[in-house]
Order: structure tokens, then sequence, then C-alpha cells
């Protein structure tokens, strides 16, 4: 217990610092790490929407999954299962993008956020929160999703391979691929670093298990600060490090990628907060899962691409001006769609 | 290994040594013919869109120029109305209300044209406006916000300070 508990603040600390870092060395403001920002970019490069200011193979992504393979393999914990509800998985994991649109940012990116002085990140951890808390009391209340079975190897190297074939489009630079030349795409860390920090918290995170909601579920399910402490560190280390840099402004207004629809932020990561307890994990945690041959966990990774997408191609998102009209929608179909899953799938005590 | 494994290894041996062989040559075509430099072809790209605005918007600045600033702003929203997506008509429009002194208006069209065309605040197009806008968006809060307290209740006041909001965020940069 004591090691994961080390283990799961180190995880933290490397993502506190490596959020911050990756911004200072080229990344976004506040989007060092930024898993819907991220898929969004990659949706953009391979041209599954044409706003080419956001459309760049983020390399981070890729040592995410890569390290968590990495780890998983050297400790003998990769194990290929899967098969429990994957289409439910899949449209959660586009909805819990969609969540993100509207905020502008995922839960690593709130915690950033939060790290950096912007105030508007306050009402996306409460949501975050509140989304969690009915989350466990579904889980309290019965809530089960159908048990993942074993499954052939090939289907547990399926996204490990995709995030290689992405770094391999990152440096053939096919044709087809749209790298854009300014915006946040043109933006970005230099690639062997951003790599490099992606491998290390990739690694990392595989053996602590640190997860954003995942630490704030097993605070309301069990009183178990193990990985909360985890995020807690990750606030900290990115605070400490933007006050360093002189990139912390404490305040409601001028931060970037925000804007003050505060109760539609609330509403969008509650959405985050409920369906990332349902499928268990939040977008980074997802992936990390992935790299360990969850194939559930590809398939949300899957859904959460196509959810990059569509963010842009049907507008469900968010600007500096607030949530567009789609957004609104998305974040209230995405709300009915996690509370159908979660009552659909509760296996009620029988009275006898 | 039975006949049926055998021959699934030699197609994908085979199909693997072609698709090697077509990537090769291909890399190796292409690294001949020279690359354009993706710099170069985004700067023609923003000549040509000067260029469209120089032509579109050439009534109503040639008005501005001679001091005729009533018609110029007539004449500028009637081609705004006509091309809606051309951001650079908001920006001529903000700045010939800057001009004029009406601060409300201008920052309102500064954000406008930001919002249609995002690369008035990106530092690495040659359309940056930013550091003039941060200027004029830090004094106009400031103005704003004593207007506020003096009008609590003023819709104008009330909208160009969510403009001056929008744009601080805009010129904080971020992911968007």
């Amino acid at each position: 217990m004591r090691r994961l508990f080390d283990l799961s603040v180190a995880t933290g600390l490397a993502l506190g610092l490596g959020g911050v870092i990756l911004s200072y060395l080229g990344n976004p403001a506040n989007s060092g790490i930024c898993i819907s920002c991220f898929l969004e970019n990659i949706a953009g490069a391979l041209t599954l929407h044409h706003e080419i200011r956001m459309s760049y193979i983020r390399p981070e992504i890729s040592g995410f999954i890569l390290g968590s393979l990495v780890m998983a393999v050297s400790t003998g914990r990769f194990r290929v299962r899967g098969g429990s509800s994957p289409a439910v998985r899949f449209l959660l994991g586009f909805f819990m993008i969609a969540g993100c649109a509207v905020f502008i940012g995922c839960p690593v990116k709130m915690i950033l956020r939060l790290g950096a002085g912007d105030l508007t990140a306050i009402p996306a951890a409460i949501g975050l929160a509140s989304g969690v808390y009915i989350g466990v009391r579904y889980l309290k209340g019965g809530f089960r999703p159908d048990i993942p079975r074993e499954m052939p190897g090939i289907n547990g190297l399926f996204l490990p391979a995709f995030a290689l074939l992405l770094l391999l489009f990152l440096w053939l630079r096919p044709a087809f691929l749209a790298i854009g030349q300014r915006g946040p795409a043109a933006d970005h860390a230099p690639i062997l670093i951003a790599l490099g920090i992606g491998l290390g918290i990739g690694a990392l995170a595989q053996r602590s298990g640190l997860c954003i909601t995942g630490g704030i579920r097993n605070l309301f399910l069990a009183r178990d600060l193990t990985l909360f402490n985890g995020i807690a560190m990750a606030l900290v280390a990115a605070t400490g490090l933007n006050l360093l840099l002189g990139s912390f402004h404490l305040g409601l207004h001028a931060q970037p990628s925000s804007h003050q629809a505060h109760g539609w932020t609330f509403l969008a990561m509650l959405l985050v907060g409920l369906s990332s307890v349902l499928i268990d994990g939040c977008p980074f945690r997802q992936l990390i899962k992935a790299g360990t041959g969850d194939v559930d966990a590809a398939i949300t990774t899957m859904g959460m691409l196509v959810g990059g997408a569509l963010v842009f191609g049907w507008s469900i998102r968010s600007t500096s001006a607030g949530p567009a009209f789609g957004g609104k929608i998305a974040v209230i179909t995405g709300l009915i769609f996690s509370i159908g899953v979660a009552y659909l799938l509760r296996q009620k005590t029988r009275r006898t | 290994m039975d006949w049926i494994d055998r021959t699934s290894l030699a197609a994908i041996g085979i199909l693997t040594v072609i698709l090697a062989g077509m990537l090769v040559r291909h890399h190796i075509y292409a690294s001949l013919v020279p690359a354009t430099d993706p710099s170069q072809k985004l700067e023609a790209f923003y000549e040509r869109q000067r260029q469209l605005d120089e032509n579109i918007f050439k009534k109503p600045l040639s008005l501005e120029k001679k001091g005729q600033y009533t018609r110029a702003v007539a004449l500028f929203k009637r081609i705004i109305k006509a091309h809606p997506d051309r951001a650079s008509g908001y920006k001529y429009l903000a700045d010939l209300y800057l001009k004029t002194g009406d601060l409300s208006k201008s920052i309102h069209y500064f954000r406008m044209a930001v919002e249609k065309n995002p690369d008035y605040v990106d530092k690495k197009t040659p359309l940056y406006i930013g550091s003039g806008l941060k200027t004029l968006v830090s004094e106009g809060r400031e103005k704003l916000s004593r207007e506020k307290a003096l009008k609590p209740d003023d819709p104008v006041v009330r909208q160009a300070l969510r403009d001056i909001y929008y744009l601080q965020s805009r010129l904080a940069g971020g992911c968007e």
C-alpha cells in the first residue's frame, strides 16, 4: 500500500510538472497535457475534421500508450481482456470528449488550469466531483457493467500499434496528413521531449493506476486517499512550477482557452465525471489501460477519437465566447445517455 | 503447421515486402521533387488575402483616408453585409471606430474580427495585432469598469465588458 501511495504521488508529480514544462517548451498555454485537445489535434491531422488550426499529431498520446505498454509487459501485467459493453463504452468515450470540449479541457487540463490560477476551472472541478459522486451512488446502487473476458492477444496490440503508426506518420509526414502551421497546432514542444515525457508518465501511471476521476471515486467510495494524493500532488506541482516560471495568473478573466459560462462548465464536467465512473477511468486512464491490453479501453479511446473529430464537425464545443448550441445539446444528451446506461445496467438485489 | 498456415505466412511475407518496396520507392521519388516550404505557401496565402481585401474594401478605405468617417462606416457595413465571413472588414471597422473615439464599438468589432479569424491574435501569422489589442483591452477594461460602477445595468457597457473578456481570453492563448 505504501509503495502504491508513493507511486501515485510520483505520477501526480510527473503529471503536474510535465504539463507545465510542455507548455513552457511550446505546447499551448495551460494545455501542456490535455487528452481531449490532443485527440482533437490527432483527429484533425488524420483529416477527420478540417480545422487546420487544430491539426497536429501529439506524440504525448503515443507516449502515454506505449509507456504503459512497456511497463505492463516488463512487469507481467499485460493481459488482453475485453468484451464488456463495447458499444456503450464507445459512445461514453464520445460523450466524455464532448463534455471536455464544452469545458475546453480534460480532467488533467482542469488540474493544470487550476494550477495556473484559472478560477474558471473551479466550477469544472465541482462538476467533475459531482459527476463522480453520482457515479459512485450508482455503483453502490448495483451498477455493474458486464464482466470482461480474456481475448486473443492481437486485440490488445491494436491501440499500441495505432500509437506507433501515429509516430511513424509524424516522422514520415505522408501527403494526406494535415499539420497546421498556425494556431494551437503550431504550438508544440520538441517532438522527442514530448514523447519522452509521455513515455515516462505513461509508465508511471500504469504502475500507480493514477486516474483523476478514479482518485475522487475511491475517496467517495472507500475513503481511500491513495490516488487522490496523486491528484493533489499534480495540482501542487503545477502550481509551484507555474509560480516559479511566472505563468501563474490568478483570476476569472484573461485565462487561456476559458469561457464565462460556468453553469455549462459544471454540467460538462459532471458528464465527464459520471461517464468516467461508468467506464472506470478518465480519458487519461483510458489511454493507460489501453496500453495494458484492455480492449474495452481501446474501444473507448476510439470513441474519444471520433468525439475529437465530431466536436469540430458538429460544433459541439466551446470557444472563449462560451458553448455553442451543439455543445449544450451534446452535454444534455450525454447526461441522458449516461444516466440511461447506469439505470439499465443496474443489478438490483431482489427481495425474496 | 499445415499448408493453410504456410500459405498465410508466405502471403503476409510477400505482401509485406511489396508494401515496403512501394513505400521506399514512393519516399525516394518524393525526396527528388523539391518540397514546397509550408511557410512560403502560407505567406503566399496571406498575400492573396491581403490583395483581395484591398480590392473589396478599396472605397471605404479611401473615404477613411480622406477623413469622411461617417460615409466610410456606412460603406464598410454594407460591404460586411455582402461578405460576412471576411474578418478584415470587422477589423477595418474596429480601427475606424477607435479613430473616432467609440471604444465600445471598436472593441466589439475587434472581437468579431478575432472570432472570424483567430490569426489576428496568433503571433505566428502576419495578421497578428495582439500587442496593440492588449493595450486597448486593458485600457478599455479600466474605463468600462468605472462606467459599470456608475451604470451597472447599462447593456452597452455590459456587452463591451463581455467583448473585453472574450478578447482577453483569446489573447492569453491556449488550445482553441
